[in-house]
């Protein structure tokens, strides 16, 4: 593909300067939310994954915006008939089951599966034959999307209906996901923003912490903690909640959380920079928020998972989870019992699929001292101290360079008496050459080396 | 994310629009050897458990204490961790911690003022504001024009929000208000709470004094709020 890195960056840009820029609005908020606008255009929004259709002189290629395939031979040989100039049109990449609503796990399930019916719905285009339409108004850009997909049969151009108030865009909510059980709807305003339209979700938690001091007063509660069960006493965190409450709640509710506080290992921080006091995993808590999501525009969303035994809360691992977008805290569900069945996977899975967890620390073997020099200087009976490390961290995870150059620099008459420095590289010369020079620049008269 | 304030003109009308932060990129940038821009990330250089006062394992050492502590540092390694040093880290929070940098749970916070001398002059409970831009507040149109050039000597301008119409009838509402701040080569302060107030952007934010600036040309506009919480005072 030409220009791979170029292309990269231009998905990436999209993805958060575009894709992640649509006004959330809950389905009972369009009438004060979404603003008032000359007309507005209606679609329905596909619950898929975005999907950038790229098309340069060597072929076509369907990615997600990290740059990665979609590995769909039918799509693009489809697209290979329908696009004759170079050009990145952006759509939603789904699952199509005829009268059913699109989820995004469906298209994760059956992407591999040949005899899957798997479509992609183009929205937007970025740039097209030499032309560049990242400043072009909708209609001009929904002109050239419409002419270029009017003969797709699995890729398409976005359906889409004009109305002219907020009320007609209720009627459409009502029917199109209240009705007919869509995922929500996407709604350009004339000369406005774009404004993604769901129905409100609930959810209802287990509640793992507490934390104090809203508005600065450390007397009154300011958010709890809270996750799904994932295993018998093993419980993944997924967010913090601090709207909701009253000024009584905040107040009334810090008993019952004190009596049943725990310890843990995991420093879980909350808004009012202090740790999450852990309690027993005993409330249940419903939860209403506009959305979530399980990545952030350059990385899958993954939280710490822990498991409570003897009182204890321990922390295991980091798992993928999820956010949710402007919780708000509805109320404690006594009826509800701290099981998997009403507080585990199911939550969030019956909405949004968790991403594959991605092994990252198993091949990690101890890192290897490669070069250690170190060296003295002694004045009046105190001796000032210099170390130089070089160490391989022998792990091909993204979580750690290659090589680390360190330096000790101690003087036990100095204020700051213990001075740290670190580098870090992937290239074996250059971590060489930052220690040999740093030695040069550091070492003169009456330095001694000691050991190497 | 898009936010909405409630904005009053002349007459004393309100409108609800948008505002949105004006950050400009730099255009100058450090590059490596192939043009790229480099990517920063953080790494881990210490810990907690590797303060000096822990790895001598006493919380106020002695002189000879640390004079010893060279001798350690020659022959062992115990200050470095080669498993978790240089390893790549991505979101990090802040939180509060005790002498020790354990954690703590509760705190009582204050406020300490200083003198010129660097003196402690007052400690106080700091006072918690409420933001007084959102909801039902309106900024309201206090009349008090400063003149460009006599703006620029007296407050020092931290940060600046684009206010933008969100249909028609609000975008005549802004370009009206734009040129009249242009026709008056002028700034004007915006009060918030009842007018004459500073404006309050978040819950438990700073206070800020708003000055409205405004610019039109041919059917376009651009409306500026500058924000400033510190003046410009001669050295006596």
């Amino acid at each position: 593909m030409i220009g791979q890195d170029n292309i990269k960056q231009i998905l990436k840009s999209y993805k958060s300067n575009q894709a992640s820029k649509y006004i959330p609005v809950r389905g009972d908020e369009i009438l004060t939310k979404v603003f008032e606008c000359e007309k507005y255009n209606i679609s329905t929004k596909y619950d898929g994954h975005l999907c950038f259709i790229v098309k340069d002189e060597k072929g076509i290629y369907l990615l997600n915006f990290n740059g990665k395939p979609f590995e769909r031979e039918n799509l693009i040989k489809e697209l290979d008939a329908l696009l004759d100039k170079e050009g990145i049109l952006v759509g939603e990449i789904f699952n199509y089951k005829e009268k059913e609503r699109t989820r995004s796990f469906d298209l994760v399930k059956n992407l591999k599966n040949k005899d899957s019916s798997i479509k992609i719905v183009v929205f937007d285009v970025i740039n097209y034959d030499g032309n560049s339409f990242e400043k072009s108004l909708w209609v001009e850009k929904k002109e050239l999307i419409d002419k270029l997909f009017s003969k797709g049969e699995n890729v398409f151009s976005l359906n889409e209906i004009e109305v002219n108030s907020r009320r007609d865009i209720q009627s459409e909510f009502e029917e199109r996901v209240n009705n007919h059980n869509q995922e929500g709807l996407v709604v350009k305003g004339f000369n406005g923003p774009i404004f993604k339209i769901k129905p409100k979700l609930t959810f209802d938690f287990v509640v793992l912490g507490y934390s104090l001091g809203y508005s600065d007063n450390f007397s009154l509660l300011k958010e709890l903690l809270f996750g799904i069960m994932i295993e018998n006493d093993e419980f993944l965190i997924v967010g913090k909640v601090g709207g909701g409450f009253t000024i009584d709640q905040r107040t009334s509710l810090l008993d019952n959380l004190k009596n049943i506080k725990v310890e843990s290992n995991l420093i879980e921080p909350s808004g009012s920079r202090t740790p999450f006091t852990f309690i027993k995993p005993e409330l249940v808590i419903e939860i209403e928020s506009v959305d979530i999501i399980n990545y952030t525009s350059d990385q899958i969303i993954k939280k710490s998972v822990v498991s409570f035994d003897k009182n204890k809360y321990t922390k295991a691992k980091n798992k993928p989870s999820v956010s949710l977008i402007s919780p708000v805290f509805k109320g404690f569900r006594d009826d509800k019992k701290v099981e998997i069945d009403q507080v585990g996977l199911v939550q969030i899975t019956r909405i949004i699929e968790l991403k594959n967890e991605i092994v990252e620390t198993s091949n990690k073997h101890n890192s290897k001292i490669i070069k250690k020099e170190i060296y003295s200087k002694e004045i009046k009976d105190l001796k000032m101290v210099k170390k130089y490390f070089i160490w391989g961290t022998n792990s091909s995870s993204d979580d750690y360079p290659k090589f680390v150059f360190y330096k000790i620099d101690y003087s036990p008459s100095r204020g700051d008496k213990l001075r740290r420095e670190i580098k870090v590289s992937n290239s074996q010369t250059q971590i060489k050459k930052i220690f040999s020079d740093q030695i040069k620049t550091d070492i003169k008269k009456g330095w001694k080396l000691i050991k190497n | 994310m898009i936010r909405y304030i409630k904005i009053a003109d002349e007459n004393k009308r309100d409108a609800e629009i948008t505002f949105k932060s004006v950050t400009q990129k730099n255009l100058v940038y450090l590059a490596l050897k192939n043009g790229k821009k480099p990517i920063n990330k953080k790494v881990i250089k210490s810990s907690k458990d590797f303060t000096l006062e822990n790895l001598i394992g006493k919380t106020k050492p002695s002189q000879e204490e640390y004079n010893d502590f060279s001798e350690k540092l020659i022959s062992e390694d115990k200050e470095i961790d080669l498993e978790l040093f240089g390893k790549f880290i991505d979101k990090t929070d802040r939180i509060y911690t005790n002498k020790n940098l354990n954690p703590v749970y509760n705190v009582e916070l204050t406020e300490k003022v200083f003198d010129t001398e660097g003196n402690l002059k007052e400690e106080r409970v700091p006072s918690y504001l409420y933001s007084n831009i959102s909801g039902e507040s309106v900024l309201k149109w206090t009349g008090k024009y400063i003149p460009r050039n006599k703006l620029y000597n007296k407050v020092v301008l931290s940060s600046k929000y684009q206010i933008k119409h969100i249909n028609g009838l609000t975008f005549d509402f802004l370009f009206k208000i734009s040129k009249i701040l242009q026709d008056k080569n002028s700034f004007m302060i915006l009060g918030g709470g009842k007018g004459n107030e500073p404006l309050v952007f978040n819950d438990g934010g700073k206070p800020y004094r708003g000055f409205l600036e405004g610019k039109v040309k041919d059917n376009s506009y651009c409306l500026i709020l500058h924000l400033s919480n510190q003046e410009y005072k001669t050295i006596s």
